[in-house]
């Protein structure tokens, strides 16, 4: 069977089940089976369902704010002697990407008839962007939040709960963001009927990874008509994004993902948190270190021991610190059409402070680590390059005042 | 399919049978053999052996908890599968593992079935592989080394596809009394005897156990009105809390509350 996406995609989509190469599928308990077959059969009419188009794509614009900006960045565009323009995803409303996966799917859960939203969040910003959704559209709300992201993240906690949302403390396991991705999925299973799960990142199972990528492939849609009118042809060489599950990777590489060879080529590198650095032990570099197994609803590279106990990771950076990866960042990194690099928490600080004092734009920690990779690009002179700035960095603050005192940032 | 250890059980054993799941490593790394030996001695009809992972995702917080604990304690795959080898020397009791993919894959899924059937499990419960995944990685290795899969169906699961899942499966169908995760209060306090009837009335191959919500004697009884028997997981581990030393009187306590009550 070939849809309109499939040709679209080459082998880098999602095939009929639900595997991106060796990737993905759906390890589910059978108790979800229902809700997930039913997104699993439904999700693409429901997506291309005119209607929906129309409702998603009029609050996007009158809502969320997009398209968001494509900036050039002249003073960065100077010191590395490349184009850089960066793409201002800290502009849409709540400050970051994940507004157009908490939207596009709460419309979704109204077209299935769900009237109750559950979400898991670390830093507190996909819980926000939940939250805002659905005091938007009358829905009601209970977000997972690991215990010590709740006591790291007090702000965002506050945001959720002025929005109208539940915020409950999870305790179990590590209490993190791993752990409130369990409980929302166990939340899921005991109220099967009226309840949908809104996943914050391209991860979970079949048809998560798909339908996140697809709510985010605004993104990229945007770069390539925005290239088009500010240069002279409507791609880049190089983009560039942070991971942690990836949705906003996802988001902006989706679009050029086909321009895989020949002149056109578009090259495209994704930057995992190294954490204290790749062998410190304290990393969320997935790519870098982790092994193929089962997570949170698919197969997919994640952070583990030879026992397959899952490995807390860490990053200073609550967005990426998550150990697993979506399952087709996974096929794109074995298939190598994209490539990765890792960043540790000391390189996206520099970066952040860079990127503040060259363009006045105080990025996101997570979005810091894309920007430290494109500092160190060689080879690049003279050509084009798109970083995804996935959010701003307001959550931020407090780690960047305390380092910007222990560390020299001008060095 | 060779007449196995469950199939025999099922067939010759008269009224409600009773299976218990057990931790390993819990509450200490040593508990595992002494209390697998308590519950035999007590006239347990077949155990359950959870295989402990860090995420699961399907389990309340009481067979979260034990999990964790005996991950604390050392426990691993291989150490646990030498464990079960014991329990089998001692006696020919029906074992069925129960566990989460991901350590299944890193152990090796040709060479974890290929160790069970070695030292003499019977049937596997992967709480997370449905039965499309069970097909694409499951099926082949396991169907090699003469293990059963044992499928959970639930009151959400629709009829037709809980025909498909008896089809597949081998020993006996689980089912799931409410929609809930194991050993949280609406399992115990809503459990759907409707649906259990209404499966038991399909004709399946497979007999009946009602897995979630059993806690004493009144929801044993309840549970088991229209199944083969039940199957008592967080209720057991809560005793089991403090167990060490004292592994046999706890069980024989905790064996009888649920028989007679």
């Amino acid at each position: 069977m070939t849809s309109k996406h499939d040709l679209v995609e080459g082998n880098y989509g999602v095939d009929d089940e639900g595997y991106f190469g060796q990737f993905g599928g759906a390890f589910i308990p059978e108790l979800l089976q229902p809700n997930i077959s039913q997104l699993q059969r439904e999700y693409r009419t429901l997506l291309e369902d005119d209607d929906f188009q129309r409702e998603f794509s009029e609050l996007l614009r009158d809502y969320v704010g997009r398209p968001t900006p494509l900036t050039f960045a002249t003073r960065c565009s100077e010191e590395l002697g490349f184009r850089l323009f960066l793409k201002r995803e800290d502009l849409a409303h709540t400050g970051a990407h994940k507004i157009n996966n908490a939207l596009g799917q709460a419309l979704l859960a109204k077209r299935l008839k769900r009237t109750r939203i559950i979400a898991e969040t670390g830093a507190g910003q996909h819980g926000v962007a939940t939250a805002t959704v659905c005091a938007l559209l009358g829905l009601s709300c209970v977000i997972y939040m690991g215990e010590k992201d709740i006591e790291r993240q007090a702000p965002n906690v506050g945001r959720m709960r002025l929005l109208g949302a539940e915020v409950v403390s999870v305790s179990s396991g590590s209490r993190t963001l791993k752990d409130a991705t369990n409980e929302a999925m166990r939340d899921w299973i005991a109220h099967p009927t009226d309840t949908h799960y809104i996943i914050g990142s391209v991860v979970g199972p079949h048809p998560f990874p798909d339908l996140v990528a697809r709510l985010q492939s605004v993104i990229g849609q945007e770069v390539r008509s925005q290239l088009a009118l500010q240069t002279s042809r409507d791609y880049p060489d190089l983009v560039v994004a942070c991971v942690g599950g990836g949705s906003n990777a996802i988001g902006i590489f989706g679009e050029f993902l086909h321009q895989d060879k020949g002149e056109q080529k578009v090259q495209l590198l994704a930057v995992e948190a190294a954490g204290e650095g790749l062998d410190s032990g304290k990393t969320a570099a997935t790519i870098a270190l982790g092994r193929a197994g089962v997570l949170h609803g698919s197969y997919t590279l994640f952070l583990q021991n030879s026992d397959g106990q899952v490995v807390e990771p860490h990053s200073l950076s609550a967005g990426l610190d998550y150990p697993g990866i979506g399952p087709q960042h996974a096929h794109l990194f074995s298939s190598g059409r994209c490539q990765f690099e890792s960043v540790t928490d000391e390189e996206a600080v520099r970066a952040a402070f860079w990127l503040s004092r060259s363009e006045g734009i105080i990025p996101a920690l997570e979005t810091a680590h894309a920007l430290a990779a494109v500092k160190r690009l060689k080879g690049f002179v003279g050509k084009t390059v798109v970083v995804s700035l996935s959010g701003r960095g307001d959550k931020d603050m407090e780690t960047y005042l305390k380092w910007s005192s222990e560390i020299d940032v001008r060095r | 399919m060779s007449v196995g250890r469950l199939e025999n059980l099922f067939k010759s054993r008269a009224g409600k049978l009773l299976s218990i799941f057990l931790m390993p490593g819990y509450p200490r790394l040593e508990s595992t053999v002494p209390t697998a030996k308590a519950l035999i001695e007590e006239g347990v009809d077949f155990l359950e052996i959870g295989m402990p992972f860090s995420d699961p995702l399907a389990d309340g917080p009481v067979i979260q908890q034990a999990g964790q604990r005996s991950l604390q304690n050392g426990m691993n795959l291989s150490r646990l599968l030498e464990d079960v080898a014991e329990i089998r020397e001692h006696s020919e009791i029906p074992l069925v593992l129960m566990g989460y993919a991901n350590p299944l894959f890193q152990y090796g899924i040709e060479a974890f079935f290929a160790r069970c059937e070695e030292i003499g499990v019977d049937a596997c419960i992967l709480p997370d592989v449905p039965l499309e995944e069970y097909r694409r990685h499951f099926a082949a290795a396991m169907k090699k080394h003469h293990q059963r899969i044992i499928f959970l169906v639930s009151s959400v699961t629709p009829l037709e596809r809980v025909r498909e899942l008896d089809a597949e499966s081998g020993g006996f169908l689980d089912v799931v009394s409410s929609p809930s995760v194991t050993g949280t209060s609406s399992a115990v306090g809503q459990m759907n005897t409707g649906f259990i009837r209404e499966v038991s009335e399909l004709g399946l191959q497979n007999p009946l156990m009602v897995g979630f919500g059993i806690r004493d004697a009144a929801t044993f009884s309840r549970a088991t009105e229209f199944a083969r028997g039940g199957i008592v997981g967080s209720a057991f581990l809560e005793a089991m809390k403090e167990s060490t030393g004292k592994e046999r009187e706890i069980v024989k306590t905790f064996v009888l509350s649920i028989r007679n009550g």
